[in-house]
């Protein structure tokens, strides 16, 4: 749309027909000839987009009243405004509103009708818990943000809107608590927001992408969740929301490396526990995407590190392989990532076969016929169940990805390729920032302070928190 | 240099020069000091710690005289543009051609223990890359991966405290048999391992801590560089007689090789991998130091393109040296041009800003 | 920024698939490998080399078979290069389990076998057992199948299981070995095996001056000889013939165990003003007694005579011991180390070698009885 406002005309005939005209005459934009007190009045509104019954009651009820009264006080009871801007007016009707005009009056009215399909708040199927609040972020931004404000009921909480895309807009939320956000961070990304220039924002992925420090490198710099309890826990951390109207994920920023491996059930569990499943969580990292390559510079270039029993069983079920090691695996990984990805799209039922399909009937005959040994079976499987550990969904797919750069590495120079490779990776990892804040924060910088609820996490009483900045100030 | 911010801290200093100075001479230094000082080695260590805490008082003392600028600041202002230049293009060359010994030391080790059989260009051309990856970064980067590589040591130390087990006292004793002028020229061989604290020179403005800290945190690390050298030394001089270390050039390897854990065999295959990874740090500090000196000359805010250039320099002198007489002869010059550079450049400029200085207030 | 970010990753891969020629690649299922190794000395001097080689099974059901190969050449590295001429495959010892030396052989030294085996950074050095064969090597490792297990694998299970029984302690590797030869103050001894009777047999031990093989003791005086030398395996079972008279009558085979607790030992070495040395060793051992076959009950009043007479015994034994050691040149003790290490201006005047064979060795060993077991 080129011009960014335009006065509205003398008669309704004209109003409604540059409406007609500026949305091309779509069907489902109705036009309602009235006749209040014996002027002429039309409504037009969005049929698709406004609730019937609301724009019945609040709406054509106090219009069809006959004693007259004063327009401006006529619509008590929804929200109305007076504008006399036809652009805005456009607007609001793609946002489900109802525009009243009325002939002799050189304004018109925007009556929020919208119509409200939502889905109920369910737990977010990829981020299932087991102990704690059940309830998930829906399509709603204003749904989403009472879950939030329900649960912090503080007056720091700050909310800020802005209007992305150019063709179609979408609110975006940028939520932070006044006094625990740092100043800077809050600043960097509401001056990152406003800098987005794409036509439309579709996803909360398109969001992040324009937003983040890095976009080249393999790690995702925002956590997104949907669960309104982590997202809080977040909050009262001091970092940021992002959230858009009409997707239910939450980015938070910023956030480091170890984020990704926390979930609320760290906190619902005793702290040994809690500390327990973490260790695990870490070492399934290092698992993840080491294992193949540790297995690969074993049987190709230092087989002799292999305890002599081993030696001999791993050597047996070698001889029948014609491949190279790096082939052997890749092959693997590359059935596995079919299994995986087929799995994932189809309804839970046919993914369950697909699993006994791919696990059973191709992970035997796959050895039977000498394709793979069984060794390699086991460390892609271990390999496979140590991505899913990851709480993190974006996290445990970047982690599948970094296997096979540091399996090349491991085919080509054994275990200096694959202390390289680390080297690589670590190097990269402590050159990320978000937002200014280092990405791999309590080991590079170290601060021995975080270790607390980083690897593990010490009783709640230890982790306390300090304020950030003191909630006299304000902006 | 317009990236004046103050970038690292106290810690991180700390860090940084430790994995300056532990590099790839860890390997070899037992068997280079045992062929002089023998029983007294653990002493010979001690006093080169020694000599180092008196070269960092002195550039401490010479960098407190400059607030805010580093080496190359102050050579620029004190010998003009022109000699300034020239010297800081001969600080540039040192640090290339320590950085090509850091090089050819550790891809001869490698080459000899654990990839036998590959070319060592490409062994260099890995070192290089993963240098260049490193360096071009900004000093904070470099000091937090070398905080992170910190936690490698835990291993190595384990690894070698390993050795303890095969320990023998009487291997080490008698202890003075070599007398003392021995010890102490095997204490020079020892100062040439524990190089890399002249970081401080190139560094001190980036530092986001007073002078007091400064001091403090070079000499914590000079301590910990020396008494990790001296366990390393100690260790090796325990578990092996000195006609045992005679026969090898890396003892410490050796010391692992010797040792049968139960879950992996021949821990000298997983060592080393974890060794040249410190190895890279102390390549990268001395790789930044030379771009950052680099710089300097051109007046260019981004080391960027320099860093590359000192990699590549490196490489290439790396490459040259195929026998063992050439790389004893690189090993010389490093020795002599370390010398001049981290001794006698450094105390003259002290000397000279001292006497300006009371030139200063006599008037 | 970005264009030099996507050259350096091209260059990366451009690298990483020209160069990948996988230099050092040796595929784990094409490696045989080399289990046990015997060398001995040919009879026109050269180094005979007898291997025992893993052939890989064919399938995970089926275990490994192994095929022996002989070859000789002037040194052991050009008998390895023989036998690959020989032998099918690449043959590699990254894993080999023992190394065996004939007597002939041991006797010329051990440095020629010892020194590419340790220095070669491919071989382990820290668990192959290092032994010396009574005769030539390579007819143990021809026997190829004890039973139906391998020889290597047999001879590795069965010193282990002599470690055990403390005949041999403690485990002398190629590593130690090399070491023990290239310390000047300290020599060793090292299992010494043999065929009787179409079996493999333990013998006792092969002593040892610097590198030369130059005594053996037998397996009875070799249990000893560790608890000497300050060792303990998890057992040193002995069996003596018990002979006493007075007060009481005891006669009969009695089995004791001298490592159920650590004996304390005290060794000395004195030297003396006008630099002779002379070595105190005194053995206080704890036995527990296994076995007496005599009519006699053990009773704890005939325990004190029991005690002392098998500490008479043990001290005889102990002399004779030495005295083998003396003859052979065998510095067990490391008492030249301790010269070297204490006393280093004497030991710059000495001819060890001379005068270690008339060193003065005052030697006691104590028996104290703590448990009869299941005998009273």
């Amino acid at each position: 749309m080129n011009a960014s406002s335009q006065e509205m005309f003398d008669t309704n005939k004209q109003n409604v027909s540059f409406l007609q005209q500026a949305l091309q005459h779509s069907d489902d934009l109705l036009v309602r000839e009235i006749t209040r007190d014996g002027n002429a009045g039309v409504l037009v509104y969005i049929e698709s987009l406004t609730d019937a019954s609301q724009l019945e009651k609040h709406v054509l009820d106090p219009l069809s009243q006959s004693n007259p009264t004063e327009l401006s006080t006529l619509f008590t009871t929804i929200q109305a405004k007076e504008s006399i801007d036809l652009q805005q007016g456009i607007k609001s009707l793609l946002n489900g509103y109802t525009l009243y005009f009325e002939d002799g009056i050189r304004r018109f009215y925007l009556l929020e009708t919208p119509s409200h399909y939502e889905r109920s708040i369910t737990e977010p199927e990829n981020e299932s818990i087991i102990r704690g609040t059940h309830n998930g972020f829906i399509e709603s931004l204003s749904v989403n943000l009472h879950l939030i404000r329900k649960q912090v009921n503080s007056p720091e909480l700050t909310v800020r809107y802005y209007e992305l895309g150019k063709t179609t807009t979408r609110k975006a939320a940028v939520i932070y608590m006044h006094n625990q956000a740092e100043e800077e961070v809050v600043r960097k990304v509401i001056s990152r927001i406003q800098r987005i220039t794409l036509d439309h924002i579709m996803f909360t992925g398109f969001v992040q992408e324009m937003i983040e420090d890095n976009p080249y490198s393999l790690f995702p710099q925002h956590l997104m969740t949907e669960r309104p309890d982590h997202t809080n826990a977040y909050l009262m951390n001091g970092h940021v929301a992002i959230m858009l109207d009409g997707d239910p994920t939450a980015l938070i920023l910023p956030v480091s490396f170890f984020a990704f491996y926390k979930t609320p059930d760290d906190y619902n569990n005793r702290w040994m526990v809690a500390s327990f499943t973490r260790l695990t969580r870490m070492l399934s990292f290092i698992l993840a995407f080491q294992l193949p390559a540790i297995y690969i510079a074993t049987v190709s270039f230092h087989s002799s590190i292999l305890p002599l029993k081993l030696f001999f069983t791993v050597q047996g079920s070698l001889t029948r392989v014609p491949f190279p090691p790096l082939i052997e695996a890749l092959l693997l990984e590359l059935i596995f990532e079919l299994l995986r990805e087929a799995g994932l799209r189809l309804p839970s039922r046919v993914g369950q076969t697909i699993g006994i399909v791919g696990g059973l009937v191709i992970g035997d005959a796959i050895v039977k016929a000498g394709l793979v040994s069984y060794p390699m079976i086991i460390v892609v499987a271990l390999t496979a169940i140590s991505s899913f550990l990851i709480p993190s969904y974006e996290m445990g797919s970047a982690v599948r990805l970094l296997r096979f750069p540091l399996m090349i590495a491991a085919s080509l120079f054994g275990f200096l390729g694959i202390s390289f490779g680390l080297a690589i990776l670590f190097m990269h990892l402590c050159k990320l920032e978000s937002y200014g804040k280092p990405y791999f924060e309590p080991l590079a910088p170290l601060t021995l302070k975080g270790w607390k609820d980083t690897f593990v996490r010490f009783p709640v009483w230890t982790l306390r928190q300090k304020t950030k900045r003191s909630n006299t100030r304000r902006e | 240099m317009a990236k004046m911010e103050k970038t690292i801290t106290a810690r991180q200093l700390f860090f940084l020069v430790i994995q300056t100075q532990i590099g790839v001479s860890v390997l070899k230094i037992p068997h280079k000091v045992n062929e002089i000082a023998r029983g007294g080695s653990g002493i010979s260590i001690i006093i080169a710690g020694l000599i180092t805490q008196a070269l960092i008082l002195m550039m401490w003392l010479l960098l407190k005289k400059y607030p805010g600028k580093n080496l190359y600041q102050i050579l620029l202002g004190m010998a003009g543009p022109i000699f300034g230049r020239i010297l800081i293009v001969s600080y540039a060359a040192h640090f290339i051609l320590l950085g090509a010994n850091i090089m050819i030391s550790a891809t001869d080790i490698i080459h000899r223990w654990l990839l036998v059989s590959t070319p060592k260009w490409v062994l260099l051309a890995l070192f290089s890359y993963l240098a260049y990856f490193l360096a071009r970064e900004k000093l904070s980067v470099l000091a937090r991966f070398d905080t992170l590589a910190c936690l490698l040591f835990i291993p190595l130390v384990l690894f070698v405290g390993y050795g303890l087990n095969e320990a023998h006292i009487e291997n080490m004793l008698p202890l003075l048999e070599q007398g003392y002028f021995k010890i102490f020229t095997g204490a020079k061989d020892v100062t040439l391992a524990i190089y890399g604290f002249e970081i401080l020179l190139v560094v001190y403005p980036f530092i986001k801590a007073d002078n007091k800290q400064i001091l403090w945190s070079m000499t914590a690390a000079n301590s910990f560089t020396t008494f990790f050298y001296l366990f390393v030394v100690e260790v090796c001089l325990l578990a092996f007689s000195h006609d045992q270390l005679k026969l090898m050039p890396e003892p410490v390897i050796y010391l692992m090789k010797s040792m049968n854990f139960y879950i992996f065999d021949r821990a000298d295959i997983v060592f080393v991998p974890i060794w040249s990874i410190t190895t890279i740090c102390s390549l990268v500090s001395y790789v930044y130091s030379a771009a950052l000196g680099f710089s300097d000359i051109f007046k260019k805010s981004n080391h960027h393109l320099f860093s590359a250039l000192s990699v590549t320099i490196s490489f290439a002198i790396a490459f040259v040296p195929v026998t063992p007489s050439a790389m004893e002869k690189l090993d010389k010059i490093a020795e002599y041009m370390a010398y001049v550079f981290i001794a006698l450049i450094p105390l003259v400029l002290l000397l000279i800003s001292l006497i300006s200085l009371k030139k200063k207030e006599g008037r | 920024m970005n264009k030099l970010k996507f050259a350096q990753l091209g260059m990366l891969m451009v690298m990483l698939f020209t160069v990948s020629g996988c230099w050092d690649h040796e595929y784990l299922k094409d490696i045989n490998l080399a289990y046990s190794v015997a060398f001995d000395l040919s009879e026109d001097g050269n180094i005979l080399e007898t291997v025992e080689i893993i052939v890989p099974a064919e399938s995970e059901q089926s275990s490994p078979k192994n095929e022996i190969h002989h070859s000789t050449g002037l040194t052991p590295r050009n008998a390895s290069t023989n036998m690959r001429n020989i032998i099918r495959g690449n043959m590699r010892f990254i894993k080999f389990g023992v190394q065996m030396v004939g007597t002939e052989l041991a006797k010329k030294g051990l440095k020629t076998v010892l020194d590419v085996n340790f220095r070669d950074p491919s071989n382990p050095t820290a668990d192959p057992r290092f032994v010396v064969a009574d005769g030539l090597a390579s007819d143990i490792i021809s026997k190829k199948l004890v039973g139906e297990i391998k020889i290597g694998e047999f001879l590795q299970q069965k010193i282990r299981s002599l470690e055990r029984m403390g005949i041999f302690y403690p485990p002398e590797t190629i590593n130690s070995v090399f070491l023990a030869t290239t310390n000047p103050g300290k020599d060793f001894v090292l299992p010494y095996l043999g065929i009787e009777n179409e079996e493999v047999v333990a013998k006792g031990v092969a002593l040892f001056d610097d590198e030369y093989f130059t005594g053996t003791l037998d397996t009875n005086q070799s249990t000893l000889l560790v608890l000497m030398s300050g060792e303990m395996g998890d057992n040193a079972r002995m069996t003596r013939k018990l002979h006493i008279t007075e007060p009481y009558l005891v006669q009969g085979d009695i089995s004791f165990n001298l490592a159920k607790k650590k004996p304390k030992r005290k060794f000395k070495i004195h030297v003396h003003r006008n630099g002779e040395v002379s070595v105190d060793l005194h053995l206080k051992t704890y036995a527990v007694i296994e076995e007496f076959t005599g009519d006699q009950q053990l009773k704890v009043e005939i325990l004190p005579d029991i005690q002392k007479r098998l500490s008479e015994m043990l001290t005889e034994e102990a002399d004779s011991i030495i005295s083998t050691l003396k003859q052979s040149n065998c510095d067990l003790f490391g008492v030249g180390r301790h010269l070297i290490a204490y006393h280093n201006k004497l030991w710059q005047t000495k001819n060890w070698d001379e005068e270690y064979r008339t060193l003065q060795f005052n030697t006691t060993i104590d028996v104290e009885i703590i448990s009869t077991g299941v005998l009273i």
